[in-house]
């Protein structure tokens, strides 16, 4: 990236952890700012070998914080602020998830930002952005993902909804729009030689890529379902005889292909394979399908749909994702240095560019940069240091 | 602040995009959000698919009242271009030249089919951005393999992570899938911007939706390798939390959140429960802690199932909301176009097209102090701008235009078989 962008991460959790982490696997010098002692919430989140809590060895932290510095600073205390003013003096970009009472309180409101920081990008991922009545709420997880429409279409029909497991789903898709809005706020500086506040709510982010049910709604007034595994009967989750294989077939020629590798070319036209309202006096033919899948390998049927130009894949476990042949091949893994913990295998960059490299350092320990900073680069004296240190300004 | 196309952050900028279905033009959406003039190539003989999912048949041009498509192509311009004739392909090199970025998602094979691979881009426009999104790169022994979002989402093990404990795999509606290699699409042509006024060189981007998708699954690997468990559906559970759940409410499949964040939340719950008329079941000091309510969180869920199911969902929600313990309905599409804090954000523009009228579409997420947002054009009648970009970018003449269109290169309905 040019000019090595300095990006201040002075985010909580996970949304503002995979922002940061992408600016930092594309070039960018990313300086995580910790709370003293504790640090960002994903440092307690896991998992640890053996459940044993550790701040330096959570493994969503690790894989998040790879490629950022550490340091510690109570910003809440008056000399924090001082030295954090000090160091986004440096800063091209501060990441950050703060509401704008809190915003305000660190001088970072929306009205300070011209007159304090006229250059800076700052990028605010909130839960529900920065006005309208859940401006202020923190919301776990769970209570975002009802609210913005993605609980509701997961799970089976019948059933509560069920979401997707972990932290990442759901803080991914608005760390992706942060660093969008990052990017273009950065070509919106060198035109006008200004930078400005992005702002990004997660509800908002993760609704407008959701895929338009409620205009579908508006317009035809149809209430999309929760699917469960199915579709339609040849797109979706399949049982196959050691687990479950993914056929989508989407399209008529795409579904004509599937009648014929299982056998039922005869049957094109029957509402199994025209994706048409089941007719009940073809139950046979169900069972039929069905019965071909699950006499089938997983993987089997997945290589013999892609050879056909059937889309289709097979559900994998942790186990069967690390040994994807396709992401071998393409070195689509990060093997990360994690201390004590040896090495571990994380997901690497997530497109190739021909002139620009993905790289990341080991993540860090918490604190771990603190006076590599803030002498080195801030410039702070060594007296002043052991001072903020005895008062746990800093760590 | 002015609505105008050279008050966004990538005013002045053009896309090339032809891309079909959900992701790619996800991704020259955002691009055309954020200001960058997008031209949307098609091609009468292969319209964009998305046209025909959800459409309204009785209509006489059908092909524009896709509700997805009206809502994935906005403030784009439309271009038809038979790209499998010499000529088409000439009028696109030429518009190469006069362009930041070409989008395509296309089957690896297929751009260089059409002689339009990177090199020979390259060479017409050295500037050129070009980002390719395929199921699974451009190298490697699946690179010719196909991908929805569903196949990414099994393969990367988001499927195995969805659903309940003692049910299948499930799909997630949202498509997710799909979604995340959309907006790295966009992601990675304004990193390659950035890169190239630095170095006045354009380059190309492999974007394999597998990849895209891989780090939702990092906790999983992360597990596997430290503690050799493996990871499965586990409902709504979570490690730090309980309850953490979906309750049903007393209306017909009705279903509400709450997520339980520390002892103050639990004890404050656990006292509406009470004073409820719910009995005791919640008082118990065996349940005071987290250890304790996880070791028995089966049975604590099923308690608390039976007795939300008693209540109803906006009621039980407000009155825990009023005493602060996490709690939301659970919302469908038909409920979202009237949730209180995205109205009072704007976030649903009523926007009129031909031929479906005025409907409510989500803005774009992402909002800037020194510009706004604006829908500025919607999305293109096939063929829309043709006009535009053959006589004002390309300069040809009136003759030449018609006679496109006569032999089918151009077009604005679509012309199969």
């Amino acid at each position: 990236m040019t000019d090595r962008l300095r990006v201040i991460d002075l985010g909580q959790g996970p949304r503002v952890g995979y922002a940061t982490r992408l600016l930092a696997g594309y070039g960018a010098d990313v300086i995580k700012v910790e709370p003293p002692g504790r640090g960002d919430t994903t440092r307690h989140a896991g998992p640890f070998r053996d459940d044993n809590e550790d701040v330096n060895l959570s493994g969503l932290a690790l894989f998040l914080d790879a490629g950022k510095r550490s340091v510690c600073i109570d910003v809440d205390s008056p000399d924090g602020r001082e030295i954090l003013d000090e160091l986004l003096q440096t800063a091209d970009i501060v990441v950050d998830e703060m509401s704008a009472d809190r915003a305000d309180a660190l001088g970072l409101g929306a009205d300070m930002l011209d007159t304090r920081w006229p250059q800076l990008i700052r990028t605010a991922i909130t839960p529900f952005g920065l006005d309208g009545p859940y401006k202020d709420f923190d919301a776990p997880l769970l209570i975002l993902e009802a609210l913005c429409g993605w609980l509701f279409l997961s799970g089976e029909p019948g059933r509560a909804p069920a979401r997707i497991r972990g932290e990442l789903a759901s803080a991914i898709i608005p760390g992706v729009y942060a660093v969008i809005g990052s990017l273009a706020a950065l070509n919106w500086r060198r035109e006008h030689e200004e930078g400005q506040l992005v702002e990004i709510s997660a509800q908002e982010s993760m609704l407008a890529c959701s895929r338009y049910y409620e205009t579908t709604y508006a317009q035809r007034g149809i209430e999309i379902q929760r699917l469960g595994p199915l579709l339609s009967p040849v797109y979706g989750y399949k049982q196959a005889k050691d687990g479950w294989a993914a056929i989508c077939a989407a399209t008529g020629p795409q579904s004509a292909t599937v009648a014929e590798l299982a056998g039922m070319a005869e049957h094109k036209g029957s509402s199994l394979f025209k994706q048409i309202a089941r007719r009940e006096d073809e139950d046979a033919l169900y069972q039929e399908f069905d019965a071909w899948c699950a006499s089938q390998s997983r993987f089997d049927l997945f290589q013999l749909a892609q050879e056909n130009r059937v889309p289709a894949g097979y559900v994998a476990t942790a186990e069967d994702v690390l040994k994807l042949p396709q992401v071998l091949h393409r070195n689509g893994f990060e093997n990360q240095p994690c201390g004590e913990l040896g090495s571990l295998v994380f997901p690497g960059a997530p497109f190739r560019m021909s002139e620009t490299e993905f790289t990341l350092n080991p993540a860090p320990r918490l604190g771990e940069h603190t006076k590599e900073i803030l002498a080195g680069e801030v410039g702070l004296s060594d007296e002043r240091l052991d001072a903020l240190i005895q008062e746990q300004v800093i760590v | 602040m002015s609505n105008s196309d050279d008050a966004l952050p990538l005013s002045g900028l053009r896309v090339l995009d032809l891309t079909a279905w959900w992701a790619g033009p996800l991704a020259a959406m955002i691009m055309a959000d954020l200001g960058a003039e997008v031209i949307k190539v098609e091609a009468i003989q292969r319209p964009d698919g998305w046209r025909s999912t959800l459409t309204d048949f009785s209509l006489e041009k059908w092909w524009e009242s896709s509700p997805l498509f009206n809502a994935i192509n906005r403030n784009k311009h439309g271009l038809t271009l038979n790209l499998n004739v010499p000529e088409g392909v000439d009028l696109f090199k030429q518009l190469v030249a006069k362009s930041d970025f070409v989008f395509e998602n296309f089957s690896r094979r297929v751009m260089p089919k059409f002689g339009l691979d990177y090199q020979t881009l390259k060479e017409i426009n050295p500037r050129i951005i070009m980002v390719s999104q395929t199921g699974f790169g451009q190298d490697g022994p699946w690179s010719d393999y196909v991908s929805f979002a569903n196949v990414a989402e099994s393969l990367t093990g988001i499927a195995h992570l969805t659903g309940h404990p003692d049910g299948p795999p499930c799909i997630s509606g949202q498509m997710l899938g799909d979604t995340l290699s959309g907006v790295h699409g966009a992601h990675a042509a304004l990193l390659a911007l950035s890169e190239r006024r630095r170095t006045g060189e354009g380059q190309y981007v492999d974007l394999s939706q597998l990849e895209t998708n891989l780090p939702v699954v990092a906790e999983a690997l992360a597990e596997q390798q430290l503690n050799q468990r493996s990871w499965s559906r586990n409902g709504n559970r979570n490690p730090h939390m309980a309850p953490h759940g979906c309750y049903p409410a007393q209306e017909d499949d009705q279903w509400l959140v709450i997520a339980v964040e520390n002892e103050e939340q639990w004890q404050r719950l656990a006292n509406c429960i009470a004073e409820s008329g719910d009995g005791e079941w919640a008082s118990d000091d065996n349940l005071a802690s987290l250890v304790g309510r996880k070791t028995r969180e089966d049975e604590l869920d099923a308690a608390l199932s039976a007795w939300t199911g008693r209540h109803a969902r906006d009621e039980l929600v407000a009155q825990l909301r009023s005493l602060d313990i996490p709690a939301a309905p659970v919302l469908g599409p038909s409920e979202m176009l009237n949730e209180p804090h995205l109205q009072a954000r704007g976030f649903f523009e009523q926007i009129d097209r031909e031929p479906v009228g005025e409907l409510p579409y989500p803005i774009s997420p992402i909002r800037f102090s020194k510009s706004k947002f604006a829908v500025r054009k919607n999305a293109p009648a096939l063929g829309e701008d043709n006009e535009y970009v053959l006589s004002t970018l390309l300069g040809l003449s009136r003759d030449e235009i018609d006679r496109l269109e006569r032999e089918q290169i151009t077009g604005t309905a679509p012309a199969f078989g």
